[in-house]
């Protein structure tokens, strides 16, 4: 099938949000949020494929040699990184809370409420 | 609100969110025929225009290079962040903790294995132009080189050659130096981040412009900002473990 | 045009040098560094807006300028009017913010003063850039750098929990913004606003992915910008972020997804889905309407100053949408006006908040009562706020609500100035409530409709002065109240608004080198209509909030049936990132399945 990556991706994001909605740890939470990252990245590749197409790098194949699309790797990249900041900065928060409350179960540690 | 409620509405929300997945998705270009002109364009451009092979980090760090600059300020941003959240709750200086590994073994291949992932990091790095990889790609093997260490080693090891105090002002250099490049672009009288060193060659070393300083300086950044949070992490670990931290 | 970059680029240097040395410099090097360079960022903002007055200017990163009609291959900033407005307002609240936080002893201080600089950048990079991807990565950059800073001097875990909320909600929405992106990169090839606008109208087609990425994207922004049901965070950021990082929250942050939405939509969309606009603005008048209306209801109940504060700008932000959901250069105009004074007003009022925590480690509304008569400088100024919130004639908001109301009845939306005037008396009555007992010590000590909360910890700092901290706080009030008595700007607002919605010349400058048509000339008149209404807002605010102090006092049924009405919502606001997370699927389901299905081809 012709858009199955697509769909995957689509799948995978729904996993990871249904992970997220279900957790009762915050770790489990923050472990989700980059799952549903990861969705992202394969919509963006699976739209920058080309069939036949190889690697955007031209060290040893020529310039009319048909490759991928070198834009959507980039900003790859960019939201991998993203992903890395804020995965570091849940898991920081994760573990305040823990040291705070002794619980990491997102409905043991509501305290704002209202 | 209890878990049923909130199933209910999840539920409910879940099958509309995935009927708009799905819509939209389906009328992309069937998978493998992306014709997209931005990809091509840059492609037929990167040898000719910017003498570069890589046309992934030409775009990274040339043609897109602005937002890669912003992305190197959420790592410092975030980076920064785990350092203030983290710190605050360590009472005690964690230094003169003492967590070695007992095997001889493991610890020389430890420091074999770490070494040449330094170097092969330090390859990466310099070859983002010609082959695969790039700043970004070679900051990560750099950080896991340290990495290597605290593993097979012990931590006083990491933190002598990757403390907080070493790797914070190593990440702010690389970020900030990003910037400053992009001025120093501008006061030289090119656009902001504008590459306006000569281009060299294709496929050497020394191609890329300023292009290649600011691959080097995000290579500074990216480690940095990794080599900070592991070491904020560790610190904590180790910490946990020997009853360090609470107040 | 060599200021445009460095409006932004310097203020990010001087973090990272900030950030750099600061460990080894005394403290008031930072913050002197801080002021220095946002106010150089304020100057070069103010030039950008003189001379964007008739003209777009563009910046091309990376010397990536493409020649008329060929294909742009780098990143493009398009600074209009508007955009330049936007930004000068997140430098002076910067400015007001840093100068707040001037002298404060916590060993890490240098750390908040870089990130809050970075905040403030990347929120200016955001409105003056014209590439998509390049906003979400300023996006991205603003949202990490607020997190950190809603979970600063976290020592007990209500920050913690606010700081960790706000992440979670703001990444899924940025994640459905990315998607957006994705869908149309797909479609179109480019990046550049101009570029996939003019591509989408070209090709014609609005089909399932130019609706499902119309969707997204605003929905995404909507999470930012805080409209039910993606409201959930903001009270809990707020409620736990130090005063000053609240003021450039709801002063601008908020404000942000609501000028991305208009953007986004005026733009890239308003060719291919320009027929659609009927539809369209039912979709977000209704989003607005519920969100002001939630917004009101809920400032009501609260006793946290600070929550208080944060559901009034959840009204207000339901008010600024259904001013762009009108669709209209003259409503976005009064939509501009209107952000520009609740932005100085609502920051004094937090600023407030936050002397009154520093004296007193109290922000509960009961806890404090009587206890403001000592900080007369501060009654001034939360009266003075809460002044220009109510929009009394020719002054605060008056002239946004004026603008709105006056656009929508010509339109037939005659509900519209209603449904204002509620979210405007609703949340200002609970701020003149809460300063009547706060300052005056009015009314009972006790109140049956107020929510049971925390409260939060004291700053472990010491400051430098109170005396400081209040007169910013008075200036800020002032310059709210001031907004509106300015009678040039409603005829700025709405010229600028027009260049804003006007996608055709904006492609044509940025694509094709071409100059911006002059705006068509406004003269705009106060009609007797608004005027009326804007008594009613004030006298309203003022009865309600005062008979709000003698809630007490209120027959035993009332009180039962208000309680009752109220206990839903506040089970609702649990404080459960599940919670919150379902509402986001949910809304993302509705409101975007809406906006879906009315632009669809199919149907």
């Amino acid at each position: 099938m012709t858009i199955l990556p697509y769909l995957l991706a689509v799948w995978i994001f729904l996993v990871g949000l249904v992970g997220i909605v279900t957790s009762r740890n915050l770790i489990h939470l923050t472990v989700c949020v980059s799952i549903c990252q990861s969705a992202t990245y394969i919509l963006l590749l699976a739209i920058g494929y080309k069939s036949h197409g190889t690697a955007p790098v031209f060290a040893d194949i020529p310039t009319s040699r048909k490759v991928v699309d070198p834009v959507v790797q980039s900003l790859t990249l960019t939201d991998i990184v993203v992903a890395v900041a804020v995965s570091a900065l849940l898991l920081a928060l994760a573990l305040k809370v823990f040291e705070a409350e002794g619980s990491l179960d997102p409905a043991e540690i509501a305290e704002l409420k209202g | 609100m209890t878990t049923r409620v909130r199933l209910a509405i999840f539920s409910s929300g879940l099958v509309l969110v995935a009927a708009l997945l799905v819509d939209g998705v389906s009328n992309l270009p069937p998978f493998g025929r992306y014709a997209g002109p931005y990809g091509d364009i840059v492609a037929r451009l990167v040898e000719p225009q910017r003498h570069m092979a890589n046309a992934v980090t030409a775009v990274v760090f040339d043609y897109r290079g602005f937002d890669t600059m912003g992305e190197e300020l959420i790592l410092f941003a975030a980076a920064s962040a785990v350092a203030l959240l983290l710190r605050e709750m360590r009472d005690h200086d964690t230094s003169d903790l003492v967590e070695g590994i007992r095997s001889d073994a493991l610890r020389g291949v430890g420091a074999l294995a770490a070494i040449v992932t330094f170097v092969l990091a330090l390859q990466v790095v310099a070859h983002g132009f010609i082959t695969p990889g790039g700043g970004f790609q070679g900051g990560v093997v750099l950080s896991a080189a340290f990495a290597l260490v605290f593993l097979t080693n012990e931590y006083r090891a990491y933190n002598r050659l990757a403390s907080s105090s070493f790797a914070e002002p190593v990440e702010a250099l690389g970020a900030g130096g990003y910037v400053f490049l992009g001025l120093l672009a501008l006061a030289l009288g090119f656009g902001f981040l504008e590459n306006f060193l000569p281009f060299g060659v294709t496929g050497r070393l020394r191609s890329g412009g300023s292009a290649a300083i600011v691959n080097w300086s995000s290579a500074l950044a990216v480690s940095g900002g990794f080599a900070l949070i592991f070491s904020e992490y560790l610190q904590e670990n180790v910490a946990v473990r020997h009853g360090r931290v609470g107040k | 045009m060599t200021i445009v970059p460095i409006v932004v680029a310097a203020p990010l240097l001087t973090a990272a040098l900030i950030a750099l040395a600061g460990k080894w410099l005394p403290h008031v090097v930072a913050d002197a560094a801080g002021l220095a360079v946002t106010g150089l960022s304020l100057a070069l903002a103010s030039v950008l807006l003189a001379r964007t007055s008739a003209r777009l200017i563009t910046y091309w990163f990376g010397g990536w300028r493409p020649r008329a009609g060929s294909f742009p291959v780098g990143i493009g900033w398009a600074v209009d009017r508007l955009g330049a407005g936007f930004a000068l307002l997140v430098t002076c609240l910067l400015f007001a913010a840093l100068a707040y936080s001037w002298r404060t002893m916590t060993e890490e201080h240098y750390l908040f003063v870089a990130l809050l600089i970075v905040f403030g950048a990347a929120m200016a990079g955001f409105v003056l850039s014209g590439d998509i991807f390049n906003m979400f990565v300023f996006f991205e950059l603003m949202s990490v750098a607020a997190f950190v800073l809603t979970a600063y001097q976290a020592e007990e875990a209500s920050p913690l929990q606010g700081a960790f909320n706000f992440a979670v909600s703001n990444t899924l929405g940025a994640f459905l913004v990315l998607t957006g992106i994705a869908l149309l990169y797909g479609r179109t090839g480019r990046l550049n606003l101009a570029a996939i606008g003019q591509t989408l109208t070209n090709q014609g087609r609005h089909d399932g992915l130019v609706a499902a990425a119309f969707a997204l994207i605003t929905c995404g922004f909507l999470v930012k910008a805080a409209l039910v049901p993606f409201h959930f965070w903001l009270a809990d950021a707020h409620a736990t972020a130090p005063a000053p990082v609240c003021v450039l929250f709801s002063g601008v942050m908020v404000e942000v997804g609501i000028f991305a939405v208009a953007r986004i939509y005026w733009t890239v969309f308003d060719g291919v889905l320009g027929e659609f606009q009927s539809p369209i603005r039912d979709v977000l008048l209704g989003v607005g309407v519920v969100t002001a209306v939630l917004g009101a209801v809920m400032a009501g109940a609260q006793r946290h100053l600070k929550r208080l504060l944060a559901y009034s700008t959840i009204a207000h932000a339901g008010c600024f949408m259904i001013g762009v959901a009108l669709l209209t250069p003259d409503a976005l105009g009064g939509v501009a006006a209107y952000i520009v004074a609740h932005a100085f007003a609502k920051g004094a009022l937090f600023l407030c908040g936050g002397v009154l925590l520093t004296r007193f480690g109290e922000v509960d509304e009961l806890l404090l009562h009587g206890s403001g008569r000592a900080l007369p400088v501060s009654a001034i100024a939360w009266f003075a706020g809460a002044l220009a919130l109510a929009s009394p004639p020719l002054l605060g908001t008056f002239t946004g609500h004026a603008l709105i109301d006056d656009t929508a009845s010509t339109m037939g939306y005659w509900w519209v100035p209603v449904v204002l005037a509620f979210a405007t008396i609703g949340s200002t009555a609970a701020i003149v409530r809460a300063g009547l007992r706060v300052y005056a010590g009015a009314g009972d000590p006790d109140d049956p409709l107020l929510a049971d909360e925390p409260g939060e910890a004291p700053p472990p700092q010491e400051r430098a002065s109170l005396g400081l901290m209040q007169a910013i706080a008075l200036v800020l009030a002032l310059a709210g109240l001031g907004v509106g008595a300015w009678t040039g700007l409603a005829t700025r607002a709405v010229e600028a608004a027009h260049t804003f919605t006007d996608r055709i010349s904006y492609a044509a400058v940025v694509l094709d080198h071409r100059a911006l048509p002059p705006p068509p000339p406004e003269t705009w008149h106060t009609t007797a209509a608004s005027v009326a209404w804007a008594v009613v807002t004030l006298v309203g605010s003022a009865a309600v909030g005062a008979a709000s102090v003698y809630r007490n006092r209120f027959p035993e049924p009332l009180t039962r049936a208000l309680g009752a009405a109220l206990a839903p919502l506040h089970a609702v606001h649990s404080g459960n990132i599940g919670d919150y997370v379902a509402w986001l699927v949910l809304g993302t389901g509705i409101v975007g399945g809406l906006l879906a299905v009315s632009v669809h081809g199919v149907l």
